[in-house]
């Protein structure tokens, strides 16, 4: 049975005496995959502008039948 | 069936509709490992009896370390197959793993370079292990540098794929630097073959994460090849439909 191996919450933040090298790497971590994640869908947003602005300009340049 | 599936691979359609249904699934299934995984690792699993609390790293650090390798052999098949069928998928996959392995790289030197101050007394050693590692990430970096100074995305594939094939000599190097010669960085702690030393309550969460960085990982390596894909293909009709149906 797997059960809480810390008294408290603040205990369990404390870490003791490691918390100040256990948070940082999670918090990195979370920083990377989710700026990775974020740059990727602002990379994806770019290229469908970039698209929509061709086709606009392509539209616009369109002979007129 | 035969090989209809193979050539449905190198079809940057098919690809594309396929990738946005997988990588939402990746998404949530990396999302709820992840979370069970971390907590368990973190507040559930019990103390190391030699190294405390700092342990509870390795549940982000082997399965980012793990992946940082494991893309850079995924880039290698890529690039195997863009010589032997030249499919262009494989080439928008490359791109794509280098960005996000760059990623675990670096995630996975600092994660390691924070657990070693409180394991060997110092953030950083020139440990065979470590500098292979290093040496991984400046590959990464190195593609990333090549394909964006190469403007012919044909020729950037292939001088892409040439340094990925000739970087492949650092993973060996990596896995035994710590059996061949003296090092600081322990031998691998899990290995799918034997039984772990570990009692179960800590192996089973770092499994559990283990699983969920490789999701994770799925999920950033479709999305960034559908961002490629738009990118590559904007002249074809099936791109502007997409365009116009969103």
């Amino acid at each position: 049975m797997i059960e809480f191996q810390f008294d408290s919450l603040f205990n369990f933040l404390r870490m003791a005496p490691h918390g100040i090298y256990v948070w940082p790497v999670y918090g990195l971590g979370l920083l990377v995959i989710g700026g990775l994640a974020i740059w990727i869908r602002y990379q994806h947003r770019q290229a469908i502008r970039k698209i929509r602005r061709i086709m606009n300009r392509e539209s616009i340049h369109e002979p007129k039948a | 069936m035969g090989w209809r599936w193979f050539h449905e691979w190198g079809s940057p359609k098919w690809f594309y509709d396929r990738a946005g249904r997988w990588q939402r699934v990746c998404g949530f299934l990396a999302l709820a490992l992840l979370l069970v995984g971390t907590l368990w690792g973190l507040g559930f699993a019990p103390a190391d009896y030699q190294q405390g609390n700092s342990y509870r790293i390795i549940y982000l650090h082997v399965p980012v370390a793990f992946l940082a390798q494991a893309l850079y052999v995924a880039m290698a098949v890529c690039a195997i197959v863009l010589f032997v069928w030249k499919m262009k998928l494989a080439d928008v996959g490359m791109q794509a793993l280098a960005v996000v392995g760059f990623g675990f790289t670096v995630l996975a030197l600092f994660s390691g370079s924070i657990w070693g101050k409180p394991t060997w007394g110092t953030y950083w050693v020139w440990d065979a292990r470590l500098t292979s590692m290093l040496i991984l990430g400046f590959l990464y970096l190195g593609l990333i540098g090549l394909r964006s100074a190469i403007k012919n995305p044909d020729l950037a594939g292939k001088a892409c794929a040439i340094l990925v094939l000739v970087g492949v000599v650092n993973l060996p190097i990596i896995k035994y630097s710590v059996e061949w010669w003296s090092a600081l960085h322990q031998p691998a702690s899990f290995k799918l073959t034997e039984k772990p030393a570990m009692p179960a309550s800590m192996w089973v969460p770092l499994l559990i994460n283990l699983l969920g960085y490789y999701l994770v990982a799925a999920y950033l390596v479709l999305a960034s090849m559908r961002t490629v894909i738009l990118d590559r293909e904007r002249g074809s009709a099936w791109v502007r439909e997409v365009i116009e149906r969103d």
